[in-house]
């Protein structure tokens, strides 16, 4: 559908305006009060001359009211401009929520295969173009329509036969017009996707910036942009050209149709068909037939744009939205959970791309308040465990349930609200400490943020700063440790309470004094939940209820710490080469 | 306008915000590399305005010479036709593609400066903007400039001469008729005007809020994992309709201001139009004026209020435009980086010397209190301390991306303000806690390290970090792509990836954050070792987790409280020390 605007696609496009139909009125009143104003100002014009000519006082004083009429309505055309202007305003605001809002309900798998900045360019930016194409583009095309058409009504009112001329004329450009824009819908598709190209790029410099201080090579990055914004460039003054040919051509057709109606309705009037009255007066309505014509064609290279952002912000709205109610694993619901089973899951299998499998028949079961760890080697599918539990993913064969009850029975929402998730790298948000805690259980009151910020051993760090909990922590949290960001996850995780906690430890770039606090935060946390962890410390592994050792998506050994240590088997190997590189393994060490 | 000008001048100057004149001189800075373009655009516009009145004129001949005429006598306009035809449509094409890719090509180079800055501003004040402040001035806001340069710049220019030249007319025309007709303008043109300067501070508020709109929505997508877990969906929701509303209102506001502005130049240009007629036609009546002189002078007065309409008109883009290009050019005009000249170190001095350094990121929260310590050429030297004592700091004061308060730090015998700061960099391999890759292959990211390395050198720099193994089972192996923050490898697969590039820059000193984040036992064996492989024969300074490191290190730096508290060998520090036993008892974990 590239390069050409079809019905379909336009019909689909205008469903980016629902409930818009002040601004569709609005659109149409103001060329009708331009239109209107034009005749009255005419007939003023007339009437004053003619008064002056014939020194008719009367008629002179007479005339006044129109003069009236077109104050008031040249004043009325600036306030339906200006609630023109609002409805666009609202019909954006609407646009804006709808497409946030189906971003918020796509699944994880989206944001993991979608760059952030080519979200970012079409929620903020291709939406934000889009109220150009509410303010100007479909004025450009309604405008001369309806003024044009006024004006060819008037002419074939005029003379039939000078009319269905103009007429024929005008098909003719418009098609013209048509055939010389058909190239430029495929340039508006491309410029904006390298100009979401700029944005990506630029992002990436942005998030890389001390990489590029450090890297002499780094430049390259620069260059990479510079070259993304040279085709960007590139593309728009080619398409600079074409709109240059379109205009050019529009001109001379503009031109010609003005000499060729004067020759025929000169020649008609010659033959007498016609008088030369209507001969002129058709000549100067042409010109608003021309204003038509010379419009037409631009509008609908700006209409093409417009189409093409359309699909931009579809490519968001057409995601389908995952069902509501995920069923995981609807196989065998009723089978296997059982009433005090905290954490379980059964011949689990699960893939991201659909042939590679993470999960391949993986068998875990956690009673409710107890502690389990998941350990293995990375990319054995630990993480993916987690992520499934929290509704992320969905498995593609097994059954999976938290407390009892297998995941199917839950709402998502339900579900999460069910488990507290303390991430590897947990996200901050620019926002004040206070808040991003808070972000654990909104509406949690200011003494329960500081509550569970004592608890993650997270106080006294905050305390030190003048701003205290309003401290702003930064964009990703960057102006706080990382020890302080990982203590306010788990003061997160606190205030969430839970039953169920989901921990993917990250504790080895802590210095040895946050390490201590964040442990000790950690728990705290675990007390009387159940909890599932992908451990990488040796000490918090010892501490579990079981271990399961995970290779290949499977489990392959599982039991207490001394049992797994005993079997001199995988897990004993991983423990051995823990201790001989010197990592930080207190309870070994010491 | 330009008394208008000076207006907002004076208010702005108060709140040390750039006046429009600077603004517009920046501007005009780039539009002199295309100088020759935009008289081309100039020029092209005035013949191709001229053409449409030699057309009208023209015809209107060809109309007027008719009657009583044959056909064959139109014949002599046959040429002049073509003349104006060809010129016509040539100075079309022209104008547009001039200025236009004119207009496309300035902002190439505002945007390609704009980046190419980036890297120079300091890090205190990129680290005060969210990223997402800098993508929307650099997007969004260069594309509201973009439209004004490339149709409003050469009207703001031209509009003026052409009103003197019709006030001029008018005024030699009828003295009386002129002043009475100028009235209303007198009058409303001031107070139109005079809501531009509110309407520019709308403008910027608007754009502010825009961005940041996009800043929360950059957070948004990114802590998704966060948003999904905890059930923010709603509460940001929630959040993001109120920015939406508040961006939506002041969008409203602007609008309102814009057409009450509107609405005056619209009276005006309507009163003087009727009151030309009224007060011309009284005149006539009255014998004080010919039918002729009135009829000149009316036919002359809506082109000077069109004139005068359009000048409003550009004057609230051109706000705008400039609003916009004020957040474009503080982006350029922002701080740079302090830089000196030395790009060689001192033979003999130490590598890195620290002279009673202080520094704080904010006032009042100290991080370094007069630390001094040397680190001297071919040595390893450790920084231990509790979290939050500014370890990291020592390395990012280092790489210059702040400068201490007091103090000096040399590097290589050269004081830091002395250096220039790719030469001092140059120095430096640092390998941080968070490995960024760019979103390239993962061979470009080692490349980074030495432009223009070939292949084998990258697979040697990967072999040393212990990197060539996995990237070989790679399906792509080096052309692999590292996905946005790296997410398509593991923790320790990008920490290899990383060292790789720091191995590649191949730089005497060494700064380690040393950071085994989030890896499993094996790949920490591997990340260990890779490290090892860089550390060899260079001068080290790592800000020390690992108990290995620790007590590897030659020296031993122990900071407490922004203070060097004692440095020594482990051993050393084991016997004498009075802070290092207790932090080393926290680390065996007792």
């Amino acid at each position: 559908m590239e390069g050409k605007i079809t019905a379909a696609g336009l019909k689909k496009y205008l469903t980016l305006f629902e409930k818009s139909g002040g601004y569709w009125l609005c659109l149409l009143l103001i060329p009708g009060i331009e239109t209107f104003v034009s005749v009255i100002n005419a007939l003023f014009y007339r009437n004053m001359i003619n008064a002056v000519t014939a020194s008719d006082k009367a008629l002179f004083f007479a005339s006044f009211w129109l003069a009236g009429i077109v104050l008031v309505m040249n004043m009325v055309r600036r306030l339906i401009v200006f609630l023109y202007m609002y409805q666009i305003r609202q019909i954006m605001k609407r646009l804006r929520l709808r497409v946030m809002g189906h971003l918020f309900r796509q699944p994880m798998s989206y944001f993991e295969g979608h760059h952030t900045a080519d979200s970012i360019q079409k929620i903020c930016f291709n939406v934000e173009e889009i109220k150009n194409s509410l303010a100007k583009t479909h004025q450009q095309i309604i405008n001369p329509v309806i003024i044009g058409g006024a004006a060819i009504i008037i002419i074939l009112a005029l003379d039939l036969r000078i009319g269905l001329m103009v007429l024929a004329l005008s098909a003719v450009s418009v098609r013209i017009d048509m055939i010389l824009t058909r190239p430029l819908r495929g340039m508006a598709v491309r410029i904006q996707k390298r100009l979401a190209s700029c944005t990506e790029k630029l992002t990436d410099i942005l998030a890389g910036i001390d990489i590029i201080r450090m890297f002499p090579g780094a430049r390259v990055m620069l260059e990479k942009y510079f070259q993304a914004n040279a085709e960007a460039t590139a593309d728009t003054v080619k398409r600079f050209r074409r709109m240059s040919d379109v205009q050019a051509a529009e001109w001379v057709f503009g031109f010609l149709c003005n000499i060729v109606i004067l020759l025929i309705g000169m020649a008609m009037s010659s033959a007498g068909l016609v008088d030369f009255g209507t001969v002129v007066a058709i000549l100067s309505l042409q010109d608003m037939v021309a204003y038509f014509l010379s419009s037409i064609g631009s509008a609908w290279g700006c209409l093409m744009d417009s189409l093409v952002l359309g699909d931009r912000v579809f490519e968001i709205l057409d995601q389908p939205a995952p069902p509501p109610l995920p069923r995981i694993g609807e196989a065998g619901d009723a089978l296997c959970v059982a009433e005090d089973d905290g954490i379980v899951m059964k011949g689990a299998v699960f893939s991201y791309d659909g042939s590679q499998k993470v999960l391949d028949g993986l068998d875990i079961a956690v009673e409710k308040g107890k502690m389990a760890a998941l350990v293995g080697e990375s990319g054995g599918g630990k993480s993916t465990v987690v992520k499934l539990l929290l509704g992320f993913y969905q498995l593609d064969g097994g059954q999976a349930g938290i407390l009892g009850r297998p995941l199917c029975a839950y709402t998502l929402e339900e579900l999460r609200e069910n488990i507290a998730y303390v991430p590897q790298d947990a996200y901050l948000f620019a926002a004040s400490i206070r808040e991003n805690i808070r972000y654990g259980r909104p509406g949690a009151s200011d003494e329960e943020v500081v509550e569970a910020a004592r608890k993650a051993y997270a106080h006294e760090f905050i305390m030190s700063f003048p701003g205290g909990y309003d401290t702003p922590v930064g964009e990703r949290g960057e102006s706080l440790s990382g020890g302080q960001r990982q203590r306010i996850a788990i003061a997160r995780a606190f205030i969430r309470n839970a039953p169920v906690l989901l921990l993917d430890e990250a504790t080895s770039a802590l210095d040895a004094e946050s390490e201590q606090l964040v442990q000790k935060g950690i728990e705290a946390l675990m007390g009387g939940r159940t909890t599932l962890v992908v451990a990488h410390r040796l000490s918090t592994i010892e501490k579990a209820d079981i271990i399961y050792v995970i290779e290949g998506g499977k489990v392959c050994e599982k039991g207490r710490h001394a049992e797994l240590m005993e079997q001199h088997g995988k897990y004993r190997k991983l423990v051995e080469l823990s201790g001989n590189n010197g990592g930080m393994r207190p309870s070994l060490q010491g | 306008m330009a008394g208008e000008g000076k207006v907002s001048q004076g208010k702005e100057k108060k709140k040390g915000i750039v006046s429009d004149r600077e603004i517009l001189i920046q501007i005009l800075g780039y539009v002199r590399h295309y100088s020759g373009h935009m008289l081309l655009a100039l020029l092209a516009s005035a013949l191709c305005a001229g053409c449409g009145v030699a057309g009208s004129e023209l015809l209107r001949r060809a109309v007027d010479g008719m009657e009583g005429r044959q056909l064959a006598d139109m014949g002599r306009f046959f040429l002049p036709c073509i003349g104006i035809l060809m010129a016509g449509a040539g100075s079309t094409w022209i104008a547009r593609y001039a200025s236009g890719s004119a207009a496309t090509r300035i902002l190439q180079e505002v945007k390609n400066d704009a980046v190419a800055h980036i890297p120079r501003i300091t890090t205190a004040y990129m680290a005060k903007k969210h990223s997402g402040d800098i993508l929307a001035r650099l997007t969004e806001d260069v594309n509201r400039v973009s439209g004004f340069v490339q149709n409003d710049l050469i009207l703001v220019v031209t509009n003026p001469f052409l009103l003197i030249f019709y006030l001029l007319y008018l005024l030699y025309l009828n003295p009386a008729l002129f002043l009475i007709c100028i009235a209303p303008s007198l009058v409303c043109v001031p107070l139109g005007a005079m809501l531009t300067t509110r309407f520019k501070a709308g403008s910027r508020a608007y754009m502010q809020y825009s961005a940041e709109i996009i800043s929360s929505s950059t957070d948004m997508i990114g802590g998704m994992e966060v948003v999904k877990s905890c059930s923010l969906q709603k509460l940001f929701m929630e959040d993001y309709r109120k920015s939406v509303q508040k961006m939506t209102d002041m969008a409203v506001r602007n609008d309102r201001n814009q057409s009450m502005g509107f609405a005056f130049f619209t009276l005006s240009g309507t009163l003087s139009a009727i009151l030309c007629l009224v007060a011309g036609g009284w005149f006539c009546l009255r014998g004080n004026l010919t039918m002729g002189g009135l009829v000149a002078f009316f036919s002359l007065l809506p082109k000077m209020v069109n004139v005068i309409n359009d000048m409003a008109n550009r004057v609230f883009n051109s706000k705008v435009a400039l609003a916009a290009a004020e957040r474009v050019f503080e982006v350029l005009n922002t701080p740079t980086e302090p830089m000196g000249t030395v790009v060689a170190g001192v033979e003999e001095a130490p590598a890195i010397e620290f002279r009673n350094v202080s520094f704080s990121y904010e006032e009042g929260l100290p991080v370094l209190e007069g630390a001094s310590f040397t680190v001297p050429r071919g040595k390893t030297v450790a920084v231990v301390g509790a979290s939050g004592g500014g370890k990291s700091t020592l390395l990012r004061l280092l790489c210059g991306f702040y400068r201490p308060q007091r103090g000096s730090i040399l590097v290589e015998g050269v004081r830091m303000d002395d250096w220039n700061l790719d030469a001092l960099r140059s120095r430096f391999s640092y390998v941080s806690q968070h490995a960024y890759l760019f979103p390239a292959s993962v061979g470009e990211n080692i490349a980074l390290g030495r432009p223009g390395a070939g292949e084998e050198e990258i697979r040697a720099a990967a072999e040393a970090a212990d990197a060539a193994g996995f990237i070989e089972e790679l399906p792509q192996k080096y052309r692999t792509l590292a996905g946005e923050r790296g997410s398509r490898l593991s923790g320790g697969q990008i920490q290899r990836v990383s060292i790789a590039r720091a191995i590649m820059k191949d730089a005497p000193i060494l700064l380690l954050d040393e950071a085994t984040s989030a890896l499993d036992v094996q790949s920490e064996a591997d990340v260990q070792r890779a490290l090892e492989e860089l550390a060899r024969g260079r001068t080290t300074l790592v800000v020390a987790h690992r108990l290995s490191t620790i007590r590897d290190a030659d020296s031993i730096i122990v900071l407490e409280q922004g203070r060097v508290a004692e440095t020594g060998t482990h051993e050393e520090l084991l016997e004498r020390g009075r802070v290092y036993p207790k932090l080393y008892s926290l680390y065996v974990g007792e």
